[in-house]
């Protein structure tokens, strides 16, 4: 994957599976950790992720890519509202993708500290779970069955707070 | 990616959804559980506007409580929050604050330094602090007699379940001087509100179109009734609802989790009552005895007089009548009281009947408990003052402390406790 303009740095970032992906550094930057790996001096010309799959990688640069383009509240205070609006539409779309995508892009956006995108999946993580019940979300988040209450406990902690079960 | 998402995302999750869901969510896994029941938990939830349009006004009568409506005041809403004063009691008086989207309430007996109604005027404020969601409930109290007391201002705050002398740090950094005003100033617009009206009136707040909702007090009576002016047509709409003077709060509604982390219908007692509790049990560890000698129940019920021994179990959840004075225990004693004395059965105020033969039953105890049964009591000799202290200061934590307040106090102000 390349980008348009070609007079800035660019970073090369490798997937899981061994796939690479040239961005601007702009771009690369949207990551707190590769922010850091960059002032820090010790990242090579290409960086491995190797806990991160091609296919969530690209989406996450899709989204990087946006939002680097778009202009940032603090350098400007009265940006205009269509940027927003634009931005808040792509977000809404963004999210719509299936659940263990959602799970991955999470998990990769929380490795790679993408703040806006972390809140952005916990956001639509959340609306998604919000009718299920304790059962459905340990299933849909895939909860460790060693970490479930006994009968007892769930029957206490129900208890405590019957009428939110009704 | 095969891993899960670590907790502390998934909390990140949780802290999103509504109050109600959170409560759910405390059965999906131990780790859940766990981490939704901290208080650094509930102030990373935060206070989300519900509805912004949606004003709280003095909400008394939709609270789903025994308590006697007579001698409820609210106090304030804040982060979700609504505080409210209840008692006229003054052993009894309590603060007790309750979050309307997790349903859930906790109180605070409010000290006192002596038990005399009359010797100092009290004011109550609710805050939550910012920065870990901590609800604190303040009393000023300012003497009659300013020569004997002096003004002292407590702070109760939910973590600590303690009150507390004000500290130095809650001071401001320079003194203020909060005049007597007719004016006011909202935010950064400054005006003066000229409405035409013969009756003295209180600004409470503004509704969602700037209008002003004014107390305003009823000619006739000392209810004040809750109206809006509306600016643009120059007319008054009452809003139909009446109370107390000063009793007004207007804010927007907002949700939070705050007092998630609380046992509901939890009342924090003060030690000077957990002392009079253990002072009252050990009067009956060392009484009972006595009285049980000379009724001769022991010989009627074949109970050894060494092997026999006194238990207190905690008698929460025990059916009692609503009402301040609605149990009807202290009504027998009041009857078998009168028809004694050949004084009639009607009375003409029931509560200020109630009130008096308490006050006159309480000050017969405490004449006569310490020269009749501490002194044939098995334990006579020793202080019982040191005993408790130790015993109460040193080795009891907090909530068992409060549990056994409650099982003492079975009369309204706790087991109408809602």
């Amino acid at each position: 994957m390349s980008t348009s303009s070609s007079s800035s740095k660019k970073i090369v970032l490798k997937s899981a599976d061994n796939e690479t992906f040239e961005i601007d550094e702009i771009v690369a930057l949207e990551s707190q950790a590769i922010k850091n790996m960059i002032e820090d001096e010790c990242a090579d010309n290409v960086i491995p992720l190797g806990n991160i799959d091609s296919k969530t990688l690209s989406k996450i640069i899709e989204y990087c890519k946006k939002h680097a383009e778009s202009p940032k509240k603090d350098d400007n205070a009265d940006i205009d509202e269509k940027a927003v609006e634009d931005l808040k539409s792509f977000d809404a779309e963004f999210a719509k993708v299936d659940m263990p995508l959602i799970q991955d892009i999470l998990m990769a956006a929380n490795f790679l500290n993408i703040d806006n995108l972390i809140g952005l999946m916990c956001r639509t993580i959340a609306d998604r779970i919000k009718g299920k019940t304790p059962e459905e979300i340990r299933k849909i988040l895939n909860i460790n069955k060693n970490d479930l209450l006994s009968p007892e406990q769930e029957a206490k902690a129900r208890e405590e707070n019957s009428w939110a079960f009704d | 990616m095969s891993d899960n998402i670590l907790v502390e995302v998934q909390m990140d999750i949780v802290r999103r959804l509504p109050g109600k869901r959170i409560l759910q969510c405390r059965s999906v896994s131990k780790s859940w559980k766990a981490r939704i029941d901290t208080l650094h938990f509930t102030a990373r939830c935060g206070v989300s506007p519900a509805n912004t349009s949606t004003l709280v006004y003095a909400i008394v009568k939709e609270l789903p409580t025994n308590f006697s409506y007579f001698d409820l005041k609210p106090i304030g809403y804040s982060h979700g929050v609504l505080c409210f004063s209840y008692g006229p009691i003054v052993s009894d008086y309590m603060g007790f604050v309750w979050n309307l989207s997790i349903r859930r309430s906790c109180g605070t007996f409010v000290p006192y330094f002596t038990q005399s109604e009359e010797y100092e005027k009290r004011l109550l404020a609710i805050g939550v602090r910012p920065h870990n969601h901590d609800p604190i409930i303040l009393k000023i109290s300012y003497p009659f007699n300013p020569q004997q007391h002096q003004w002292s201002v407590l702070l109760f705050t939910f973590s600590s379940r303690e009150w507390n002398h004000l500290q130095t740090e809650f001071f401001p950094r320079q003194s203020i001087r909060l005049k007597k005003a007719s004016q006011c100033v909202v935010a950064s617009f400054q005006c003066m509100l000229n409405i035409p009206t013969p009756c003295q009136l209180k600004l409470i707040g503004f509704d969602g179109n700037n209008d002003p909702i004014l107390e305003v007090q009823n000619p006739e009576g000392w209810v004040t009734t809750l109206g809006v002016y509306k600016i643009a047509f120059g007319t008054f709409h009452n809003l139909g609802i009446e109370g107390d003077a000063g009793s007004f709060f207007i804010s927007p509604y907002c949700e939070s989790i705050i007092l998630q982390t609380h046992v509901d219908r939890m009342a924090y007692g003060l030690v000077n009552q957990i002392l009079w509790w253990f002072l009252i049990m050990m009067v009956i560890y060392a009484g009972l005895p006595i009285v049980l000698e000379q009724a001769k129940v022991f010989e009627k019920k074949c109970i050894d007089r060494e092997k026999y021994g006194i238990t207190f179990k905690d008698a929460r959840n025990i059916p009692a009548q609503g009402g301040l004075f609605g149990d009807c225990g202290i009504w027998v004693c009041i009857f078998l009281y009168r028809l004694s004395h050949g004084k009639r059965f009607a009375v003409e105020n029931p509560v200020q009947a109630a009130l008096a033969y308490r006050e006159h039953m309480a000050n017969f105890f405490f004449k006569h408990w310490e020269s009749s049964w501490y002194a044939d009591s098995k334990i006579a000799g020793e202080n019982p003052f040191l005993l408790l202290e130790e015993e109460v200061l040193n080795n009891l934590p907090c909530i068992q402390i409060a549990g056994i307040i409650l099982a003492g106090h079975t009369d309204n102000a706790c087991s109408n406790f809602s």
